[in-house]
């Protein structure tokens, strides 16, 4: 039966060389594995790279995800310390920091989404419950949206660390925003809040329309004072200069002068209300007779 | 094995079938091993030579495991499939993604005033590091969605409404695109922002017309000044030119009495010449002169001589002109 020797030792030889080619496995570079030795885990756990374990069926190979994994929650209505709702929309970035300890406790990812889930929400029900609206909301102030998700993160770290063997690199708030039920009231606030901004401009408006009104008034007057006061001193100075001018003249013969201002005077007071009377031998009588 | 590799009778066809494979290798081992080197160096050549074209860049895994995730444009040599595998990406271009909500909408968020507004914004990126792009983390652009609308909401919920619709949008790019980096940068996903663009803020379509009103108000007092400006302006000039005509009245009126002035001063003179060269003659012509225009227009009374007027008048200037 030399043949059927043969056979034998060739059908050996085959299953040899495939048993030991369970001996290799490679890990991808977005993989860690662990190796189970009769289902049992073994410590070590297994980066990118060939690698050799024991053959089928002694070892076998669990593959975990190595990369960060991003698990985004649905928004969550939550309390603040002030009973105002707000909805808020949180992220976590995780990755299994523990495989070993993942693969006995959650061992898919679904699983320990749901863990997370439950940490994150409670932790951040309770920080959002500590904190007053006005700590998420404030125009210009200071805001403690990044201390409370840093502080969530950091507790739900913790927690997740140690019963689940899931690292949370980051925990941050990626929607804050009011429940839809108080949408209407908001709304009709913020409408109240425009109509009242659009009448203070509009008073603004008139405010300073007026206030331009009246300084132009101011303006005006002082415009025409000025030129009043420089009018009268053009007929000032014009003044002077004619008395100047008549001085000059008149200083040459005061007497003359006088004899010419008199007889005008006479001109104008003598009218016809005027009664003189005269001495039958008056000089002006006798002037008049030629005398 | 028999060496004539006659099939003997009697056998499973399936060891007939591996025994007469054997002999047939046997009988052609240089040609078999020939076949073998060439199918090999196929394989090579096939999957063990590639290149890397212009904005592209190459990630080499060996047995899984990332040996070089720079690899530049070009003809490049590996182990052939099985041991090393290539991955290329196109990491030249800026690649632009779009932020919305869960279903396309516009992102709702509430401003530090409590006030509700929409947006959407796009974000422009690229792929820095190769690596961590492909092998760090499950999906680099979830992670850059997230870390922006959480950016997002950090710088909204600091500012009133009226800066986040107007003079804000800068400043929340600027603030987005930096906190954003900094949380890409924190986890390694070998992406970087290039920029942040808000494309549309907006308040509800329930509130949009009350929005609309404050602008309305907000043009109508500009109006309003605009208005009030161009009456001062008309007042002004036109106080200017009245104050023109009230100075320009008033030399009018000082040139014509400095020449009236001049006018009797040289009257004036002329009478002097007169004067001096007849003096007597000339008085006693300007009184006559001076009675024949006055007393017409008067009463006379001639009172007998020594009677006593019951009015003096003295009409006689104090110096008798004629002797």
């Amino acid at each position: 039966m030399n043949r059927i020797r043969r056979a034998l030792i060739l059908a050996g030889t085959a299953m040899a060389a495939a048993l030991l080619l369970t001996a290799f496995y490679t890990v991808g570079e977005t993989e860690m594995a662990i190796v189970t030795r009769f289902g049992r885990p073994l410590p070590h756990v297994a980066r990118p790279g060939l690698h050799v374990k024991l053959p089928w069926p002694v070892d076998s190979v669990v593959r975990l995800d190595a990369r960060l994994l991003i698990f985004d929650g649905e928004p969550t209505e939550m309390l603040t310390a002030d009973k105002k709702n707000v909805l808020i929309d949180s992220f976590v970035c995780w990755r299994i920091a523990d495989p070993l300890l993942f693969a006995q406790t959650v061992k898919t990812r679904a699983e320990a989404e749901a863990r997370l889930l439950d940490l994150s929400s409670s932790e951040m029900g309770a920080a959002v419950g500590r904190e007053p609206m006005e700590s998420f909301l404030r125009a210009g102030g200071p805001v403690k949206l990044r201390a409370v998700s840093r502080r969530v993160g950091a507790a739900v770290g913790a927690l997740a660390r140690h019963s689940f063997g899931i690292a949370v690199l980051d925990l941050q708030i990626s929607g804050f925003n009011l429940p839809p039920q108080n949408r209407a009231s908001v709304i009709e606030r913020m409408r109240a809040e425009r109509a009242r901004i659009a009448t203070g401009y509009r008073s603004e408006g008139e405010e300073a329309a007026l206030k331009i009104q009246a300084e132009a008034a101011a303006e005006r007057e002082k415009i025409l004072s000025e030129a009043r006061a420089q009018a009268e001193a053009v007929r000032g100075q014009g003044e002077a200069e004619a008395l100047r001018t008549f001085a000059d003249a008149y200083s040459k013969d005061p007497d003359f002068y006088r004899f010419l201002r008199s007889l005008e005077s006479y001109e104008t007071i003598l009218d016809d209300k005027t009664t003189i009377f005269l001495q039958s031998d008056s000089k002006l009588l006798k002037a008049l007779d030629g005398q | 094995m028999g060496s004539d590799g006659r099939v003997p009778a009697g056998e499973p066809p399936s060891v007939a079938f591996i025994r007469g494979a054997a002999g047939w290798l046997k009988r052609h081992r240089l040609r078999v091993l020939a076949a073998a080197l060439a199918a090999g160096l196929a394989l090579w050549l096939t999957t063990g030579l590639y290149t890397v074209g212009n904005g592209e860049s190459g990630a080499l895994r060996r047995f899984g495991r990332l040996v070089d995730d720079a690899i530049g444009p070009g003809l490049h040599v590996s182990l052939p499939a099985g041991v090393d595998e290539m991955t290329k990406v196109r990491t030249g271009e800026v690649l632009r993604r779009e932020v919305a909500g869960d279903f396309g909408e516009p992102l709702a968020l509430v401003t530090g005033d409590e006030n509700l507004i929409e947006t959407t914004l796009v974000v422009q990126y690229k792929i820095t590091s190769l690596g961590p792009y492909l092998f760090r983390s499950e999906d680099p652009s979830a992670f850059l969605e997230q870390a922006v609308r959480a950016a997002l909401v950090d710088a909204v919920v600091r500012m009133p409404v009226d800066d986040v619709l107007t003079s804000g949008k800068a400043k929340i790019q600027n603030e987005v695109r930096r906190s954003a980096q900094a949380m890409l940068q924190t986890y390694g996903t070998g992406l970087s922002l290039v920029a942040v663009n808000l494309q549309t803020v907006t308040p509800p379509s329930e509130a949009a017309d009350a929005f609309h009103q404050v602008s309305d108000a907000r043009a109508e007092a500009a109006r309003m000044i605009n208005e009030a400006e161009s009456r001062r302006g008309r007042m002004v000039n036109l106080a200017r030119g009245e104050a023109a005509g009230l100075v320009g009245q008033a030399s009018s009126w000082a040139a014509a009495r400095i020449q009236k002035a001049r006018g009797a001063a040289e009257r004036f003179e002329r009478l002097l010449v007169q004067e001096r060269r007849t003096p007597e003659q000339t008085r006693t012509d300007f009184y006559l002169e001076t009675l024949r225009k006055a007393l017409p227009r008067t009463r006379i009374i001639v009172l007998p001589r020594g009677a006593r007027p019951r009015v003096d008048v003295n009409l006689m200037p104090s110096r008798d002109p004629t002797p």
